[in-house]
């Protein structure tokens, strides 16, 4: 169904603005519904100049956010990104930030961009620092809201939000 | 009384606000002087020739015949509508709304706010019709919601309100 919906999406040639709600998508009461499946796998159509995600609780790894990363970059005109994933993943290890820095690397048009991260805490530190390094690659970021939030209860929360 | 730009259309059902009524409420958003009352060939889309259209519990109200009828009617109401641009569901879109969007081809802006994740076999046939988009060519704002979260009825309200 994801597949369908992102070739159907992509016939959209005047398409600049979409904004997607797939939150709770892969439960057993959703369309979408598909263990091998994830969101990551949307495929967004490349003339896109704002494109807003959320997803939760749906497969995340790095083979599949670096293939999300590599179709979101396709899209050159994108200006505006909002992404969200919230619940079930995991502090940010070094390779999964090494992937988030190749991707800004190749949003060089990126103006603003909204980042929602759940269990963010402070373990796994060398992953978390990397991965707030690679927003320095984004040379025209006006704006960024970024939240990234530990729900680890050994260790207290950290929230990171900041406007620039 | 002629056209107004930018002039706002909502269609609600009072069923909302009173259990009791299955009335079709239409109002013209900021302009209150322009609430009119239901009339079952739409005359006052052809009138005021809204640009935006946000239909609320529309669809369902009434029987299959009823219903029937009121899109049909609907429908023609805005094949007579150039001005329309923007167009916007609160619920499951049914194929009885995806008739609507065969006489709105030139709708730069579509939402689609309700839940449209249902995966029994009605859903999933309404989803593949609903993301048969292409025919909207001039298409270039698109939100969707594939959640199966419910929400209650106040709270998609306001989201209604902040997607106008």
């Amino acid at each position: 169904m994801l597949n369908y919906l992102s070739s159907e999406l992509r016939g959209l040639k005047k398409l600049k603005i979409l904004d997607l709600n797939l939150l709770n998508s892969f439960g057993e009461n959703n369309v979408f519904h598909d263990p091998n499946a994830s969101v990551l796998k949307f495929k967004p159509p490349k003339f896109l100049v704002s494109f807003r995600i959320n997803f939760e609780g749906d497969p995340f790894n790095e083979k599949l956010l670096s293939e999300f990363t590599s179709n979101v970059q396709q899209c050159h005109k994108l200006q505006h990104l909002n992404l969200r994933f919230i619940d079930k993943l995991d502090n940010i290890k070094l390779s999964e930030a090494l992937i988030w820095a190749c991707f800004f690397k190749n949003l060089q048009n990126l103006k603003t961009l909204t980042f929602k991260r759940d269990f963010f805490s402070s373990e796994e530190f060398e992953g978390n620092q990397a991965f707030l390094e690679g927003f320095q690659h984004l040379k025209n970021l006006e704006v960024l809201k970024l939240s990234l939030v530990s729900c680890m209860s050994e260790s207290p929360p950290i929230i990171f939000t900041c406007l620039l | 009384m002629e056209a107004i730009p930018n002039s706002s259309l909502v269609l609600s059902s009072s069923q909302h606000l009173s259990p009791q009524s299955h009335k079709i409420r239409p109002m013209f958003q900021n302009k209150a002087k322009w609430r009119c009352s239901a009339s079952s060939d739409f005359s006052y889309i052809k009138k005021y020739k809204p640009k935006m259209l946000t239909l609320i519990h529309f669809i369902r109200i009434g029987d299959e015949q009823t219903r029937t009828s009121r899109v049909r009617n609907l429908r023609m109401a805005m094949m007579s509508n150039k001005r329309l641009s923007c167009l916007i569901f609160d619920k499951h879109a049914t194929n009885q709304i995806l008739q609507l969007l065969s006489s709105t081809t030139h709708c730069q802006k579509l939402a689609f706010l309700g839940e449209n994740g249902r995966c029994d076999a009605r859903g999933k046939e309404d989803f593949k019709s609903l993301i048969r988009l292409k025919r909207c060519r001039d298409l270039s704002d698109l939100k969707m919601n594939f959640a199966a979260r419910a929400k209650s009825g106040k709270d998609k309200c306001s989201i209604i309100y902040q997607a106008n």
